[in-house]
């Protein structure tokens, strides 16, 4: 490789070849990565120290006491038993369940209304419209943890604060967080973005509006869709206050106070391999989500920056 | 911004519209306006479990106000505001600035870079913690150093807003990326001609044209310190020393440890006053700046 960086791009080009194409492709990188080191250099020092508590996470989560005592920076012995322990003997495997069903109805729910909402608000015409949108959006001044006194009074008075954990208190956990004021604003700046040509024919042949939202909307905004979909999962996974609230039971909570229950219970001696383990399950599934769907989560928050 | 487009056809039928809307409509209200306003209402009784709720008035308020505890709860919640705000937008546009200059590699820098937008507050805290654990932590063992902040007020006040700041760089990088990646080249290139610096780039070019987005993020960053570190708060310091007994901290433990929901109601009002005006200083703010013209 070093003898081929030597060698002038151009005649590697000219050889035509695909293979020849692509160790001139990496050839550019590599010259422009040694041309701007010290930024390379700078940002691999930052976004290492970023990562690094989480890659430290995840190690100390396979190791025994003894190696985590002796600070081992290597993957230990005890994956299966930490894990083990941690989904059984402390429960996550119910913390996970629990959290999984809530982030996904969040998630379907958000996405679902603030579909049918920006629909109505776009491609109807209709009194108070403005009105409406100002109504819905306004809502994003009332965060749901300055609501947790009156909203724990009306879900304990509906029976949605239950000693059983069951249905009702999965309804008391999902529906507070429904209303999307931050959905129905992308997907609304979204339809109105785009072209006209598309929905006149859609409309000259006559189609329906349910049709039309299935066939026409809901495709073209493929990405968006799924890109909110990752969003409200995330946020509905991480919600901590609300579940905190709602459990008041001691059934199947979410997989976020599991953790936090790991830790008061380990304050003494911290078997922080198992504490560890409790992290790591609760950051994985919206972390890897999130690395999966990285391209319409971006497509989905660039609309927003523009 | 709310400009109804121009369309040809649109649909007439209002009963539709409506039904369309009435999930939306059903869940705010019922959800967040009706709890909005019974907050105001339980604000001003004595509200305690087995109890008949009794009217005081405004005597919750002036309880609060005038308890010390309260007050510095009040100050350390500003000073939490202050240096998570200042502290992640800093870093993260730092960051966000390196990876739009690189001209290799920072789609990978980026998506490793904003992982801290997919966890929670409760997993950084741990994190946080495990590292920076007095006796037991990864930093003791490795330096030898005792760094006792779960003792020290001005010690696990850092340490609190470092757990902030590291897990809310992914959001804001996200956007800091997202709008610098949208300056137009000719604008690069003009800069680059002039021969100016990557440091003066930043300062002069960068910020003012990307300050839109700063000053959403500005807001966001806000809101979200006054509302969202309870995780953080709870699992590692539990409101004591008092510089990391936040607001929020504070409200969660009058309602529910203290069952005391009508001074918790009243904290929740003092809660949305802050932060609704702090709201409208920012907006206004970078609105006279003149910067939020595209936003």
């Amino acid at each position: 490789m070093a003898g081929a960086t030597e060698t002038d791009p151009g005649t590697q080009a000219e050889a035509g070849s695909k293979t020849g194409n692509l160790v001139t492709e990496y050839q550019l990188a590599w010259t422009q990565f040694r041309r701007e080191w010290k930024l390379h250099l700078s940002l691999i020092v930052l976004i290492g120290i970023i990562v690094f508590p989480l890659v430290m996470l995840l190690m100390m989560s396979t190791q025994s006491i003894q190696q985590i005592r002796a600070n081992e920076f290597a993957v230990g012995s005890m994956f299966v038993e930490n894990y083990t322990s941690v989904l059984y003997d402390q429960g996550f495997i119910g913390y996970m369940w629990t959290s999984f069903i809530m982030a996904t109805a969040i998630a379907v729910g958000k996405v679902l209304l603030a579909l049918l909402a920006a629909m109505a608000l776009v491609y109807y015409d209709f009194p108070f419209q403005r009105l409406l949108l100002i109504v819905i959006l306004l809502t994003l001044l009332l965060p749901i943890p300055v609501l947790i006194v009156p909203l724990f009074e009306l879900m304990s008075n509906l029976g949605g604060i239950h000693p059983l954990f069951g249905p009702a208190t999965m309804f008391a956990l999902v529906v507070p967080y429904l209303a999307s004021p931050t959905a129905l604003l992308l997907l609304y700046q979204h339809f109105r973005a785009i072209p006209d040509s598309y929905i006149e024919t859609a409309q000259l042949d006559d189609i329906g509006p349910m049709r039309f939202l299935v066939f026409v909307l809901v495709p073209m905004s493929k990405n968006m869709l799924i890109g909110l979909f990752v969003i409200s999962f995330i946020w509905g996974w991480n919600q901590y206050l609300w579940p905190l609230v709602v459990d008041a039971s001691g059934g199947d909570t979410v997989v976020q106070i599991g953790l936090q229950g790991l830790m008061i219970e380990g304050a003494g001696e911290a078997p922080w391999g198992i504490i560890t383990a409790g992290a790591a399950l609760a950051l994985l599934p919206p972390v890897v989500l999130l690395l999966m769907l990285r391209k319409q989560l971006l497509t989905t928050f660039n609309l927003q920056t523009k | 911004m709310f400009e109804v487009p121009h369309m040809a056809i649109k649909y007439q039928k209002n009963w539709q519209a409506m039904l369309l809307l009435l999930p939306t409509l059903i869940a705010c209200f019922f959800l967040l306006y009706l709890p909005a306003l019974d907050t105001f209402r339980l604000s001003l009784y004595n509200v305690r479990r087995g109890r008949e709720d009794q009217y005081v008035g405004l005597d919750n308020f002036e309880l609060l106000l005038s308890s010390s505890g309260y007050q510095s709860s009040v100050f350390w919640s500003f000073a939490f505001a202050f240096v998570v705000v200042a502290g992640s937008i800093t870093l993260s546009l730092l960051i966000g600035f390196l990876i739009y200059r690189a001209s290799v590699g920072s789609s990978f820098y980026l998506i490793v870079g904003m992982v801290s937008y997919g966890f929670s507050f409760a997993v950084a805290a741990v994190a946080v913690q495990f590292i920076l654990q007095p006796e037991s932590g990864l930093l003791h063992s490795l330096t030898g150093w005792s760094f006792d902040w779960l003792t020290s007020a001005p010690l696990a006040f850092l340490v609190v807003c470092l757990a902030t700041i590291w897990k809310m760089i992914g959001f804001n990088l996200i956007f800091i990326v997202g709008a610098l990646s949208s300056i137009p080249d000719t604008i690069n290139d003009a800069a680059k001609l002039d021969g100016i610096g990557g440091f003066t780039m930043l300062m002069r070019v960068y910020i003012p044209l990307i300050a839109p987005t700063l000053a959403f993020l500005v807001i966001m960053n806000t809101v979200y310190s006054f509302f969202l570190p309870y995780p953080v708060i709870d699992i590692m310091t539990s409101g004591s020393p008092e510089t990391t007994n936040l607001l929020i901290y504070e409200l969660y433990d009058m309602a529910f440890e203290r069952d005391n929901r009508g001074i918790a109601a009243a904290q929740s009002i003092v809660l949305f006053i802050i932060v609704g005006a702090l709201m409208v200083g920012q907006l206004l703010f970078s609105e006279r700046s003149g910067y939020t013209g595209g936003a």
